[in-house]
């Protein structure tokens, strides 16, 4: 090949990798402004106002307190729910005994819809921080739970007789063969977790709140700001998309050894 | 040739295994002196794996003694390691890790673990992962790991099974080499004949759950695949092999 035409290649890559994916999202964007402006679409606002509302949130300072707000309550709903998940899936997955006596009552307590105890929530916590952080704790404790344990008894039988013959400690054997064995099960557990956290607060927010980013919405609703409502729309799907990306970040990061990521080290 | 001072001797009495209602091992003797290199071949499925486990207090006898330079071996075979026909590696830890895998409540197991990768040729691998490595490279890693903590006893599974001719050849090298210089006690399940006849002062036949074969194999070492009496015991051991065999078939019309 001639310098140029590698270079006509590089060019052509270029273009497929980094802006062909771009070019119908443009599209759709000017498709969204001409029509709202033309007034062929109702009931939307375009792209420019709600890129005016985001400046304008951003300006006085109101946006980043519902973030902060909801940021807040997704932090620690999944920090609760998912230790919980956690140390109950480590436990029934080590133990027998344990298994036997809990697993039953926690898959019964799965089977109920976390949404539809809302009202009770109400009830019982009021529309307070509590009764939102108690929704996610309780959305995201199953996922892990339940991943957490199948990761851990789907270890390797052959590992665990070979660590026997070497006379490991416990401790060792929790640590260096079972956690990382039971890893990449447990990261499916956080990474479905994370959706369902979104998918709770979203609603709870929405129904019963006095603050955060679904009160900002709901609040909108009664004076017909629809670029708000947008731009609350926009903000959960950036939170969700920067939540998931950790997710992976830390896949990559604790699953290094894994044929998977090893291609993508190399490339 | 026998290496008295490092390996165990091992003294099995009428040892019997039932899995449920099946008698997997039917009633064992055997005496293996210390640093004796044993090979146990058999058809497959006739308890060799078995055994190995019982030896390593892997698995429960239903009857019998297994004495252990005279001392009855109960539960878990500290002196014991045993290598599987699979590397059974822990994939998220690299090679060096994985060879100081039982070592490592010592401070100083990298240097160990170092020794060991080099004895085995494996030096300029030690930060890879194991799945980066080709069959007999692992292979090779799980020797190293076995000899981390100097057993007296290495129980091998047919840890050459699943390998090429070639590394084969090269790896039943390798382990008599390390056998020569620890004088360990060691006891080789394999199908292959040849290789039993390679590397073993003692060479078992196993049918049925039951020793049915036993003989010495009188060769200095190295040995030659070429060599008279190589050939005749290759011989005899398959027409052993092939009468079980054929015994059974007959017994089954
Ligand atoms: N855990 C177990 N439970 C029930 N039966 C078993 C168990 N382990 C082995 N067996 C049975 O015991 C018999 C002997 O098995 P073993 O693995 O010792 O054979 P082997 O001689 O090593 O065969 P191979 O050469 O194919 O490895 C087989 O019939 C097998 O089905
Ligand atoms: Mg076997």
């Amino acid at each position: 090949m001639t310098n140029k035409a590698i270079r006509h290649h590089g060019l052509k890559n270029v273009y497929q990798n980094s802006i062909a994916p771009w070019v119908l999202p443009v599209i759709l964007l000017v498709v969204w402004q001409v029509s709202v402006s033309t007034g062929a679409m109702q009931l939307i606002a375009s792209p420019y106002e709600v890129l005016t509302t985001a400046i304008t949130y951003t300006l006085s300072g109101e946006i980043f307190e519902h973030i902060g707000v909801s940021f807040f309550r997704a932090a620690v709903g999944f920090l609760i729910g998912g230790g919980l998940g956690f140390i109950l899936g480590v436990l029934n997955g080590m133990s027998n005994s344990s298994q036997r006596y809990t697993d039953t009552t926690i898959q019964m307590f799965r089977n109920i819809p976390i949404l539809a105890m809302i009202p009770l929530v109400i009830i019982w916590f009021g529309v307070g921080e509590t009764a939102k952080i108690f929704l996610v704790t309780a959305g995201v404790m199953f996922p892990v739970y339940i991943n957490t344990f199948h990761g851990i008894r789907s270890v390797d039988r052959g590992l665990l007789e070979m660590s026997r013959i070497y006379g490991i400690s416990k401790w060792h054997l929790f640590t260096k063969v079972i956690l990382p064995g039971a890893m990449p099960s447990i990261l499916v557990g956080v990474r479905y977790a994370l959706g369902v956290m979104w998918v709770t607060l979203i609603v709870a927010e929405t129904i019963a709140a006095t603050s955060g980013i679904g009160y900002m919405s709901m609040n909108a609703r009664e004076f017909m700001q629809i670029d708000v409502i947008i731009l609350a729309i926009l903000l959960y799907s950036v939170l969700g998309k920067i939540a998931d990306t950790l997710a992976k970040l830390l896949e990559k990061r604790l699953l290094n050894w894994h044929p998977t990521y090893q291609n993508l080290r190399n490339s | 040739m026998t290496n008295q001072q490092n390996g165990v001797q091992l003294r099995i009495e009428n040892m019997k295994k039932n899995f449920g209602k099946t008698e997997v091992i039917k009633g064992i003797d055997l005496q293996i002196d210390a640093g004796e290199f044993v090979a146990i071949v058999g058809k497959s499925g006739c308890g060799k794996s078995t055994l190995l486990r019982l030896i390593a207090g892997l698995d429960e006898k239903t009857e019998g003694t297994i004495y252990q330079n005279d001392t009855i071996l109960s539960k878990q075979n500290n002196d014991a390691r045993v290598m599987f026909q699979e590397d059974r590696l822990l994939p998220w830890q690299d090679v060096l890790t994985n060879v100081g895998f039982g070592l490592q409540l010592q401070n100083d197991w990298q240097k160990g673990a170092k020794q060991l990768l080099q004895e085995v040729g494996l030096e300029n691998h030690a930060s890879k992962w194991p799945s980066l490595l080709s069959g007999g490279q692992k292979q090779r890693v799980a020797l190293a790991r076995a000899l981390a903590a100097n057993p007296r006893l290495l129980l091998l599974d047919e840890p050459l099974g699943a390998l090429d001719a070639l590394t084969r050849i090269e790896m039943q090298g390798l382990i008599e080499e390390i056998w020569k210089r620890n004088q360990f006690t060691a006891l080789l399940v394999t199908h292959d004949v040849s290789e039993a006849i390679m590397l073993a002062d003692r060479i078992i036949v196993i049918s049925e759950g039951m020793i049915s074969y036993d003989r010495d194999v009188p060769l200095s070492r190295p040995r030659e695949r070429s060599h008279p009496v190589f050939k005749e015991i290759e011989r005899e051991l398959y027409a052993e092999l092939l009468e079980e065999s054929h015994k059974q078939q007959t017994f089954a019309m």
